[in-house]
């Protein structure tokens, strides 16, 4: 390769420029697909298959994932963006954006003859530039109850209409205050989300304890309990049968059943410890006696506690063991063998819902729960899913402000502050990879544009306004899409996740360098680019 | 009578795996029978082992197969995820979002012939009864004869003068959902949302590729609620089939799930399948040897965690041409074709769990031929069983001579000498047809004159068994219901076969499929088993397998792993060695 470019260094430069080119049109295709997306008037995507499955979504990971996408750096562009999602869960829309603007801006002046290595080291100066401002214009408060539904809000409102967004983002944030527990990594998935096609999207609600789609399978097992004692456990009430010696296949009905009582015996002594325990911590009070348990429990056995007015649910899921005791107290027991009331857990109310052939348990009213059910309303699958997705971005949203322990203005406010920097930057930036700089702090303001071109305003006259309104107002402003004026986002309470803004910033230079650097590309992954 | 089966749960898991599970709950479909003058045979199958009643909001019965079926996004073309049997009607979806909203549709062609039918036919069924469901508990009594409440259906492809229709579907037919029969329940299609169907660009290819995908919390949670869901209401569990694409992702994702079964449903039977189509459109050294790898790594997750193992194509796991096969014209690069042959095989072996009354369970089954953890069991079929039309049970075995009567879908596991223990299967042999009507004329042998003198299918071949395998432990079972072939089973027999599947000199005429067949199956452990997994494990040393190597690696392959699946399959190789 070396001896080549000695001879021929013109060859290479064209084929580099040719494949830069390739690059720029693939991210300014994606670009064109996602930017009708961004912010809270961007434009709701309804997909629809060939056979007539239905997908509702604005969310630019969501997109990216329902996408054919057959072109290599198409596809890299919306793996990182992705990833954006898996680390932060949010900004997809706006990483693909920028990554656009930066090789667009980038193009014209390599157009102009710069070397693409000093578009890049421009970038580099930037984005270190850009962080600073970024954690100068952290608001660092205390992350109450008030200023996580601001953020949850925010967040929801990109992504469902507001009379929803406000009343699911309070519930989020109620959520994730209820899981959290001091000294301990806040973990999300304490927060079940269960669906139920019923009603309508308003009724959507979270249940301070846990809603299992199942229930009991005995005619004669209560339907609604109260006051009740929870036994969670992982143990086999089935009747298992002894190894079958291999000489014999198909023994006839009668032999069976012979060997189905002498085993049954085993499963009968599991199941009276049960029945032993609910004698004795229920004996003589009103409490009531719930065994939720993660292995089966068979017909025979289910008839044995149903007797004793035993509510007992089978083959519980797995995941719901450890939320279980996270709700209700108690310890998921693995054996039955010394079974006290310190094993098990409490809850005030647990009732059955039939809904068509589902059934629901509710595990309500517990104590001081530390896992919670978001239960998912709407008249049709793809509103459980819409909502679902939205859900996850919120509990995420609510989560990065907990752990960041700060917000950042948002509604375009950073983008403008950091156009502003950067311009003042440049200056101070040696030789031609100022123009990098330059490059990076114009691909920057996609953002507040595209908010907002979405919203059906002029994009120069709103940035001309909010850069004007920052330099008077001497804080950060972002768009008011409603007016097109400049607002103060912490008073209107439009914030987003600091971790979000950085990994933004982090990802859409990487890749951004990358493609410009494409020569590299093109030796690794040409082969490829025939798709 | 639900409540009374011994319910088993199947998964499909992967393309090729959907593919054989179409045709195999096509068969079943279309084997109901919805009033008792239709019952040719007497009852024997009880579908509510692999078939579950439910219910919709609507209050209608519904009748679907116990069934999570895993492939790719992408991959379902013109079915609906969800299905239609629940579905429910709402107003009008107002959209409530305040912006813009677009409206994107893919284009997906046109649906075949055969699923146009089977759409007409459907809404006749609904115009003329309201009810689109199967409700085939009725047809077990005889009150069905009198009140034909829910409405007699033809078949789709029969006309109202009982004619059937010939489709030829070998070249429309590109994913399974083109030839679908039954309906299935909303929950069964479980899409992988990480890949897509036939993407180039990110092959869903690499073992890893699938473990992954099953351990990711979204997809782990949705699979966690779609087992749960066909599981917990099982009151007597006998086990699960599992079928299983071994050479792509699909096996890594099979690997990792039956791991978690395995601890949940100890006991409980877990029989896999796995399954390679004859042949591949893409066939590089690169290719070859990544679908090695991945088929070794298939293997070994499979058979650390599965009660039986059955490997299964009608090619090679790793190379060579597809097997020829009497009596039948199959493309072997259309997987439509193969995939026929091995679900009618798969419908025939598992007949003795999920028979009326039924005698063995899954479990004793997958024990009894699994001795000393020789997890890995063959499979032999008959199809069709070469009964000539007007011949008998009994001169059809004979004409076999020193041969078995059936040809091996595991590959290299075909030696008759090496059976230890087999559950075979025949069915489909009319009782008057057992012995040739005129046995006394003619040369016969002395075998013959002793078969001859029983009186039932399961006596003959009970005893046939004993004479040409002394050595193996034989279980049998004769069913009468012969295997449903008609559309959309492809059409791979060969002119002398009829209409009723026997061998003809007369050539079927052109306009006519053949409807129903007898078959014989053989599941066999064999100690030849160990031919296949010691080839297994000679061609990766002998490939160069360098190449694709670091994929697997990147997808998460440590570094001792592969060297380790070897190690056990050599293992369990030798398991097959001792005692022969
Ligand atoms: N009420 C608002 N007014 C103005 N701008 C807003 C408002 N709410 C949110 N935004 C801005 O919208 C942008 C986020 O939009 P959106 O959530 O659609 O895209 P994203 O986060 O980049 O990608 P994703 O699709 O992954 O969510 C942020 O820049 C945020 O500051
Ligand atoms: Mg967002």
């Amino acid at each position: 390769m070396s001896a080549i470019k000695a001879l021929n260094p013109k060859a290479e430069v064209a084929r580099a420029a040719q494949a830069l080119a390739v690059n720029i049109s693939a991210a300014k295709g994606l670009q064109d697909v996602l930017r009708t997306n961004l912010g809270p008037k961007g434009t709701m995507k309804m997909l629809v298959s060939g056979s007539g499955d239905i997908k509702l979504t604005k969310d630019g990971n969501v997109l990216l994932h329902e996408m054919q996408i057959q072109h290599p750096t198409a596809s890299l562009i919306a793996r990182v963006a992705t990833a954006q999602d898996d680390i932060t869960g949010d900004g997809t829309t706006s990483n693909v954006l920028i990554i656009g603007d930066l090789l667009k801006q980038a193009d014209i002046y390599i157009a102009e003859g710069l070397h693409p290595r000093l578009v890049t080291e421009g970038f580099d100066l930037a984005k270190t530039k850009a962080l600073q401002v970024l954690d100068e214009m952290k608001v660092q408060k205390e992350m109450n109850r008030e200023v996580l539904v601001n953020v949850a809000r925010t967040s929801l409102r990109t992504k469902v209409y507001s009379e929803l967004a406000d009343m699911l983002a309070e519930q989020v944030v109620d959520a994730v205050l209820a899981i959290q527990r001091e000294g301990e990594p806040l973990d999300l998935h304490m927060v079940e989300i269960q669906e139920m096609q019923h009603k309508t999207d308003m009724d959507t609600s979270l249940i301070q304890g846990l809603v299992l789609d199942h229930g009991a399978r005995h005619p004669d097992m209560p339907k609604r309990v109260e006051n009740a004692f929870i036994l969670t456990c992982n143990v086999s009430l089935e009747y298992e049968k002894s190894e079958v010696n291999s000489g014999f296949f198909y023994k006839s009905a009668a032999e069976r059943e012979k060997l189905v009582q002498a085993e049954r015996a085993f499963t009968d002594a599991r199941v009276a410890k049960v029945i032993a325990l609910k004698k004795q911590v229920c004996e003589g009070n009103d409490r009531s006696f719930v065994v939720i348990n993660q292995k089966g429990i068979d017909p025979m056995s289910l008839d044995m506690m149903a007797k004793e007015g035993i509510l007992a649910l089978r083959r519980a899921k797995r995941r719901n063991m450890e939320r279980l005791v996270l709700a209700c107290g108690g310890m998921a027991m693995n054996s039955l063998d010394d079974l006290d009331l310190s094993c098990l857990g409490e809850a005030g109310l647990v009732y059955e819902h039939i809904l068509g052939e589902d059934k629901y348990t509710y595990v309500e009213e517990c104590k001081n729960p530390h896992s919670v059910t978001m239960l998912i309303k709407g008249p049709n699958k793809h509103t459980l899913v819409q909502i679902k997705d939205a859900l996850h971005d919120g509990l995420r949203a609510v989560k990065n402000a907990i752990e960041d322990g700060c917000v950042i203005p948002g509604a375009g406010a950073f983008e403008i502050a950091a156009h502003a920097a950067l311009m003042k930057f440049k200056d101070s930036v040696k030789g031609r990879a100022r123009l990098g700089v330059q490059a990076y702090a114009d691909a920057l303001l996609i953002i507040p544009k595209v908010l907002a071109q979405n919203s059906g305003l002029d994009a120069q006259d709103a940035i001309v306004k909010l850069q004007e309104e920052y330099v008077s107002a001497g804080q950060p402003v972002g768009l008011d899409i409603v007016t097109g004026e400049a607002l103060i986002p912490v008073d209107a309470g439009i914030l987003d996740n600091y971790r979000v803004k950085r990994q933004i910033l982090h990802s859409c230079t990487i890749i951004a360098n990358n493609l410009l650097l494409v020569d590299e590309i093109m030796r690794a992954g040409m082969s490829s680019l025939k798709g | 009578m639900a409540g009374s089966a011994r319910e088993v749960v199947t998964l499909q898991i992967g393309h090729y795996a959907n593919f054989v599970g179409t045709h195999w709950w096509n068969i079943q479909d279309s084997s109901f029978v919805y009033s008792a003058s239709e019952m040719v045979y007497p009852k024997e199958i009880n579908h509510d082992v692999l078939f579950r009643e439910g219910h919709n909001l609507k209050g209608e019965i519904t009748y679907t197969p116990r069934l999570i079926a895993f492939d790719l996004k992408g991959s379902l073309r013109m079915l609906r995820q969800e299905g239609e049997l629940y579905d429910i009607e709402t107003e009008e979806d107002n959209i409530k979002w305040a912006g813009d909203t677009t409206l994107h549709k893919v284009d997906t062609g046109q649906k075949n012939e055969f699923l146009q039918d089977l759409d007409k036919d459907q809404d006749e069924d609904i115009a003329v009864t309201d009810v689109s469901s199967k409700d085939i508990d009725t047809l077990d009594t005889q009150e069905a004869a009198t009140s034909d409440a829910h409405g007699h259906v033809a078949p789709p492809g029969v006309d109202s003068s009982g004619v059937v229709k010939l489709y030829d579907l070998d070249t429309s037919v590109e994913v399974w959902t083109d030839y679908l029969r039954p309906h299935l329940h909303p929950r069964s299609i479980h899409l992988v949302q990480q890949y897509q169907h036939h993407n180039e660009l990110e092959p869903f290819d690499v073992f890893g590729f699938g473990e992954s995908v099953y351990r990711h919390h979204s997809s782990h949670t949705e699979v966690e609620d779609r087992l749960h869901f066909f599981l917990e209401e099982c009151d007597s569990l006998q086990g699960l089939h599992i079928l299983v694409d071994t050479y792509d992702a699909f096996g890594g994702l099979a690997s990792a799930m039956l791991e978690e079964l395995a601890d949940d449903y100890v006991n409980k039977g877990l029989l896999v399948f796995g399954v390679t189509p004859a042949s591949f459109h893409n066939n590089t050294m690169r290719d070859n040897s990544q679908r090695l790898l991945n088929t070794l790594l298939s293997y070994g997750g499979i058979t650390r965690h599965c009660s039986a193992f059955v490997p299964l194509t009608l090619g090679h796991p790793v190379k060579t041409p597809p097997v020829t096969w009497p009596n039948l014209q199959y493309q072997a690069d259309l997987s439509y074709h193969t995939s026929a042959i091995l679900a009618s095989s798969l419908d025939t072996v598992t007949l003795p769990h999920r028979l009326d009354g039924q005698s063995c369970l899954l479990s004793q089954m997958t024990q009894a031929l699994t001795p000393a953890n020789r997890k890995v069991v063959t499979l032999q079929s008959s199809l069709p069983l070469p009964m000539t039309e007007t011949g008998s049970f009994v001169d059809t075995l004979m004409s076999c001579g020193d041969q078995l009567p059936w040809l091996p879908l595991t590959p290299m596991c075909a030696s008759q000498s090496e059976m230890v223990a087999q559950s075979v299967v025949v069915r489909g042999v009319p009782p008057d047809r057992l012995k040739s009507a005129h046995a006394s004329h003619g040369r016969h042998t002395a075998q013959q004159s002793v078969l001859d003198g029983y009186t039932t299918t399961q006596e003959v071949l009970d005893q046939y068994l004993q004479d040409v395998c002394p050595n193996t432990l034989s279980a049998s079972l004769a069913v009468r219901t012969p295997c449903k072939v008609a559309a959309p089973f492809p059409h791979i027999f060969s002119s002398n076969i009829n209409k009723d599947g026997f061998l003809s000199p007369k050539p079927r005429p052109s306009m006519s499929g053949v409807e129903t067949t007898p078959m014989m199956t053989s599941l066999q452990s064999n100690t030849a088993v160990r031919h296949l997994l010691d080839n297994m494990c000679t061609e990766v040393r002998r490939q160069d397998v360098a190449k694709v190597f670091h994929r697997f690696v990147d997808a998460g392959l440590e570094a001792d792993e592969l060297s380790e699946t070897v190690e056990s399959l050599r293992t369990l190789s030798e398991y097959y060695d001792a005692g022969r």
